[in-house]
């Protein structure tokens, strides 16, 4: 990281000094142009028409504005990639690039023998650099820069060519002079007067609406920039609530293994007692039995996608067995409509997913004598529903709606549960529905996919 | 925000007062010095070239006075001492033009070197030199004044801009010379001056 800083830094350091050389070197390679501004102020005199004026002066102050726009840039770049910025002050780094810039100036003025305009130069110099400072620390980018630098430099240009400034010595350069003696010779000064604040007021106010466009959008993606970030976090943080719900639903599988390991342990302490080979072969089937059990939980939570089919009857027998009621005001009850179907789920997964519906019911505040609670059980077209109905306080409605976010409860609890049942339960194809009525009481509908050669079998029947 | 609206409204209300300024500075600029009008008898004869001395683009300006009076006259902003047969009065139109110099491929001593031949030639041949300053003072400076002083030997009249004379640069330059000058307010009055010297 610190390597790739050093070498932007570098290469940013050669781009200004690249840009500087550019800029100096400028009058050099649009030498033609400025001849063909000599020549246009020519026409102007010979024909009578300040219209070639215009031209020339257009021609010119866009010379001027992109010779200035790159040593001012080549300049800032050099000096903010620099050491300096680091060991200077704020107005000392400021102070030395604009030294430099009319240094540079200067310089070309003498090498080339060309006069510059100093006046107007510094006027330029100095709004650009206030719209550098406030812009550039903004956004860091040096497009941005340029294309509000170009406009205030040209904007200024603008005001050599008006005879009205001349008695400020802004315009004291060859080719503005000769414009403005031509213009005043054609009796064009209040046109040149004129064309000079038509184009200074737009392009100057230009200027600093676009700087403060793109401060202003700089801005919006820094703050768009940090909601992602906060938003990324917290998806992050409830991924890790997830994480840790499941480790919790581990650790529920693990204590539920001890039942079968407990069977396990007293049929075989029976073994070694018994001489019956009846009661033998009976103990070692029942061993068996445990051992395929543990197997399957261990395998329906290892591999998360596993399904099987099963009968329903023996889902909720698994539920109601895992199911803590202890205490004496709840009141539990199972209503199991008609012949249960076969399902194909994650028969642990489910269980876990309805035991955790079925814990929030138990947890509910209540407010009449006793919790009701109950389960009922029945096939519909090709589903299995499993609705859970309480008699506790109920949810608002205006609550409803947030009830699946991680981390969302109305009870102090968690607020895991619910999100977690509802991705097993469409792990498994299936679907969860909550409807509630404040003070009424809550009901959860859980729908589970049966397995397919009960439905064809049904289908079968019907014909 | 208001005070960003303020800022702009300060800048904008500084401009206008500088401008307004402006005004009334030009108003007062041509009012310092008194000017000849114009000479009392003609000196000049036709036929005339019109040649620059430092090829800025106020030599253009001058032939289209001269065009506009009806002087017959060649305008050659380059011409040599052998461009001066059949001439009688070789006008100057004095402006250092660094750009209009490259746009000819010459360098500052080769203009001056022209310049002076053409004097010499001008001497010699008994013509008359008129000099024609419309840069003004900003376009003064060290080779401009140069130029003007190397013309300023051997003119025998000289018309230029009140404002170009703030420092007596052209009155000293007359005295010393002995030769008569006429100094105008605005670009536009040189025609008046200059005619007088032909009729």
């Amino acid at each position: 990281m610190v390597t790739q800083n050093m070498k932007r830094h570098k290469a940013m350091m050669t781009g200004g000094a690249l840009l500087v050389c550019l800029g100096l070197l400028f009058p050099l390679f649009t030498q033609y142009v400025w001849f063909d501004i000599v020549v246009k102020i020519r026409e102007a005199i010979n024909a009578g028409d300040s219209g070639h004026l215009i031209l020339a002066s257009a021609s010119a102050n866009f010379l001027y504005a992109v010779q200035c726009t790159m040593l001012f840039l080549g300049v800032m770049l050099v000096i903010h990639q620099s050491e300096l910025k680091q060991t200077m002050k704020r107005i000392e780094v400021y102070l030395l690039s604009f030294s430099v810039i009319l240094v540079l100036h200067w310089l070309n003025g003498l090498v080339f023998d060309l006069p510059w305009e100093p006046i107007s130069t510094i006027m330029a110099l100095l709004i650009t650099l206030f719209l550098f400072e406030r812009l550039f620390e903004e956004t860091y980018n040096f497009i941005q820069v340029s294309i509000v630098s170009v406009q205030v430099f040209f904007a200024f240009q603008w005001l050599n060519i008006m005879p009205l400034f001349s008695i400020y010595r802004i315009g004291q350069s060859d080719i503005s002079y000769s414009i403005k003696i031509a213009g005043v010779y054609l009796q064009a000064a209040t046109v040149l007067n004129f064309t000079g604040f038509a184009f200074f007021l737009p392009f100057i106010t230009s200027a600093f609406i676009t700087a403060t466009l793109f401060m202003s959008y700089s801005k919006n993606i820094h703050m768009m920039r940090e909601n992602y970030e906060k938003e990324s976090e917290i998806r992050n943080m409830r991924a890790k609530a997830l994480e840790n719900r499941i480790y919790q639903e581990v650790k529920s599988l693990v204590h539920d293994l001890k039942t079968p390991l407990v069977t396990i342990r007293g049929l075989n302490s029976l073994l070694t007692l018994s001489n019956n080979q009846g009661k033998l072969e009976e103990y070692s089937d029942r061993i068996e039995n445990s051992v395929t059990k543990m197997s399957e939980m261990i395998s329906s939570f290892l591999y998360e996608s596993s399904r099987q089919k099963l009968k329903a009857t023996d889902l909720i027998s698994y539920i109601r067995a895992q199911l803590p009621l202890e205490d004496e005001k709840i009141k539990f009850d199972i209503h199991i409509e008609g012949e249960l179907p076969e399902i194909y789920v994650n028969k642990i997964r489910i269980a876990r997913a309805v035991i955790n519906i079925l814990e929030n019911a138990i947890i509910v505040p209540y407010k009449h004598p006793y919790k009701l609670i109950r389960m009922d059980v029945k096939p519909e077209d090709d589903k299995l529903l499993i609705i859970i109905q309480d008699n506790g306080i109920g949810i608002n409605e205006a609550d409803l709606p947030r009830i699946w976010e991680v981390g969302y409860s109305t009870n102090n609890t968690s607020g895991l549960g619910l999100p977690f049942a509802k991705q097993i339960i469409e792990d498994n194809e299936g679907t969860i529905a909550v409807s509630s009525q404040p003070d009424q009481g809550t009901s959860v509908t859980i729908s589970l996919p049966l397995d397919i050669r009960f439905i064809e079998d049904q289908q079968e029947r019907q014909r | 925000m208001r005070s960003k609206v303020l800022r702009a409204a300060l800048a904008a209300a500084m401009l206008i007062f500088l401008a307004l300024w402006g005004l009334g500075s030009l108003s007062k600029a041509g009012t310092k010095l008194h000017t000849l009008p114009g000479l009392p008898r003609p000196i000049a004869k036709e036929t005339v070239l019109i040649t620059s001395a430092g090829q800025s683009t106020d030599s253009y300006i001058i032939r289209d006075i001269a065009n506009q009076l009806l002087i017959r006259n060649f305008f050659m902003p380059q011409a040599k001492a052998a461009d001066l047969k059949d001439i009688r009065t070789l006008v100057f139109v004095a402006g250092y033009s660094p750009l209009g110099i490259k746009l000819h491929g010459i360098s500052y001593e080769e203009e001056k070197g022209r310049i002076s031949q053409l004097l010499e030639k001008a001497e010699h041949e008994g013509l008359t030199v008129l000099t024609v300053y419309i840069g003004g003072k900003q376009r003064r400076g060290n080779k401009n004044d140069v130029l003007i002083e190397m013309i300023g030997k051997k003119t025998d009249y000289l018309i230029g801009l009140r404002e170009a004379d703030e420092d007596d640069f052209l009155g000293e330059l007359a005295r010393s010379n002995g030769f008569p000058l006429t100094l105008v307010k605005e670009i536009n009055d040189v025609s008046g001056p200059f005619a007088s010297a032909f009729r």
